[in-house]
């Protein structure tokens, strides 16, 4: 309960929203980083449309990092460069772009409701109520 | 950011929320100082507020008037009844009264009798004038103890004469209508003689004793002076010529029966004088044309007589002009002033009159008199045939006219078909 509107501005200003939001981009970057590994789990002579996983090692290259302004989930293989982008010889076979597309309003939305239940709980709210509301 | 990826997904956060945070974190500071300083404000207005309540306060309790509120607060709380005292019962008039009559004696109501007539002033030999005397007329009223005028079962008023009736004379139910005809006055009343046989005449009978005392309208026939005074003895009388002067000037467009040897002339503003009649234009009616019947009056039924204009035998075009002109003031009834249905002048009092149109003998002259005498409104009769004579003239006049206009179709004018020999 809000004694007075000085109680307000202080809970507020101890809302640490950096960490709020890092853990956030941490929990959706891993989350994307499953689902491109996920992607790179087709076995050979299926649906070529994705990359076959032969030996592992694209699949193993995804990581991600997270830092305050963001999180990038990648790989630092070059077959990944060559599958997402295609060769002269070989075509695209996208891995990462549709995973993104998926995902992406999904972690906008985890996002901002990781920031509204930090509010509610510095408010003294219930903090456990549906985010989407 | 580790750029070692050649590929991969960025998530770049756009962080708005922590610049909103911090913006609601300054309004609600701002709000809280001026809170704050609201508050101080409230604290000092309430402190000042708190003494001058108690000044006043003091003052009042020393000026004393804490106890006139008090008071008031009390009353306001259980408020007191209201008494209204009745106001004071009317006097009413006996005549007027419809109570119960009460005993001198015990005060009990007296028991009425319905069907039974009170006894006349003229059954009990009290001497009371005539009211259509031109003395001043006095009408007696039965004692208190008598029943009120019970409607069609018993006389609403009694009339006697100042000849005492016959001791044995009982007065019979009559219709209010002919009341004052047949009773104990079998002379004619100013009714009576005032109307005519199909409007059975409406008597004064409220208070026929303010008659010769009530200003008198100048339309009704009533208010002549001479025609008020009758006899009062002898139960067949002889109208003199003289008495009934005014009467036969204004009477005479109701009932003409007798037309006048000489020439009509416009008259003076005459009020029932003989000589006003003799130059007046109105034909004179006989003495017989009123018939005097015992105990009622009865006249000749009214008719309109029919006038119709000659229908010109001269076929000029000024004919149709004057035929138009005929027409128009053929038979043309005018409403006199004098006989026109009023009011009596005595209160409740209602007097029917005989039509209020004239034969068109007269008419022109007529309606310089009613000029004269104020009257506004007339009436004009188009007799049907000689609007139909002129309405043939009209058509007749029309079809003899020359046809205007093309009166068929010249196929010579119309475009000539392909092959179609040209004449020259």
């Amino acid at each position: 309960m809000i004694a007075n509107l000085s109680e307000v501005s202080t809970r507020l200003g101890r809302i640490d929203l950096e960490a709020v939001h890092q853990c956030a981009l941490e929990e959706m970057a891993q989350q994307i980083e499953d689902a491109v590994r996920s992607v790179l789990s087709h076995p050979p002579r299926s649906e070529h449309d994705v990359p076959w996983i032969r030996s592992g090692g694209l699949q193993g290259s995804i990581a991600h990092e997270v830092d305050v302004d963001g999180a990038r989930i990648g790989s630092t293989s070059m077959v990944a460069l060559y599958q997402e982008l295609g060769t002269r010889n070989d075509p695209p076979r996208l891995f990462l772009a549709p995973v993104a597309a998926a995902l992406g309003e999904a972690v906008a939305q985890a996002i901002g409701g990781a920031v509204v239940d930090a509010i509610r709980a510095a408010l003294g709210g219930d903090a456990t109520s549906d985010v989407s509301k | 950011m580790n750029d070692a990826y050649t590929i991969g997904i960025t998530l770049a956060l756009e962080n708005g929320v922590s610049a909103g945070i911090e913006e609601i974190r300054r309004d609600l500071q701002e709000l809280n100082r001026t809170v704050d300083t609201s508050i101080g404000e409230l604290i000092r207005l309430d402190t000042l507020i708190g003494a001058t309540l108690r000044a006043v306060h003091q003052a009042a309790h020393e000026s004393g008037l804490m106890q006139i509120a008090e008071a008031g607060q009390r009353l306001t709380a259980r408020p007191l009844p209201i008494r209204v005292s009745p106001a004071p019962l009317r006097q009413v008039e006996p005549e007027l009264s419809e109570q119960p009559a009460t005993s001198v004696a015990n005060g009990m109501p007296v028991v009425r009798n319905e069907t039974t007539a009170s006894p006349s002033v003229a059954a009990r030999g009290e001497p009371v004038p005539l009211i259509m005397h031109s003395s001043p007329a006095r009408l007696t009223l039965p004692p208190a103890a008598a029943p009120p005028p019970q409607p069609k079962t018993s006389l609403p008023l009694q009339l006697a004469t100042s000849q005492p009736a016959a001791p044995t004379a009982q007065p019979q139910p009559i219709a209010p209508s002919r009341l004052m005809m047949s009773v104990n006055a079998p002379l004619p009343s100013k009714a009576d003689v005032t109307t005519s046989a199909g409007y059975p005449p409406l008597l004064p009978i409220a208070a026929p004793a303010a008659l010769p005392n009530t200003p008198r309208s100048t339309n009704t026939v009533s208010a002549s002076p001479a025609l008020t005074t009758f006899p009062p003895t002898g139960r067949t009388q002889t109208l003199q010529p003289a008495d009934l002067a005014g009467l036969v000037r204004r009477l005479a467009p109701l009932s003409v029966e007798a037309p006048s040897d000489r020439p009509a002339t416009p008259s003076s503003r005459g009020e029932g004088r003989v000589g006003d009649y003799a130059q007046s234009t109105v034909p004179v009616p006989s003495i017989g044309g009123l018939r005097q019947v015992e105990g009622s009056w009865t006249e000749p039924p009214y008719e309109r007589p029919l006038t119709v204009a000659p229908f010109p035998t001269l076929r000029t075009p000024d004919s149709r002009r004057d035929l138009r002109d005929e027409v128009a003031i053929t038979n043309v009834g005018i409403p006199q002033g004098p006989a026109a249905p009023t009011a009596m002048s005595a209160p409740g009092a209602k007097i029917s009159m005989t039509p209020p149109f004239v034969a068109s003998s007269t008419g022109p002259i007529l309606s310089e008199q009613n000029q004269s005498a104020g009257s506004e409104t007339g009436h004009v009769f188009l007799d049907g045939q000689l609007v139909g004579r002129w309405m043939r003239e009209h058509l007749a006049q029309l079809a003899a006219r020359p046809p205007s206009g093309s009166t068929g179709f010249d196929p010579k004018l119309s475009m000539m078909w392909p092959g179609a020999p040209i004449q020259a």
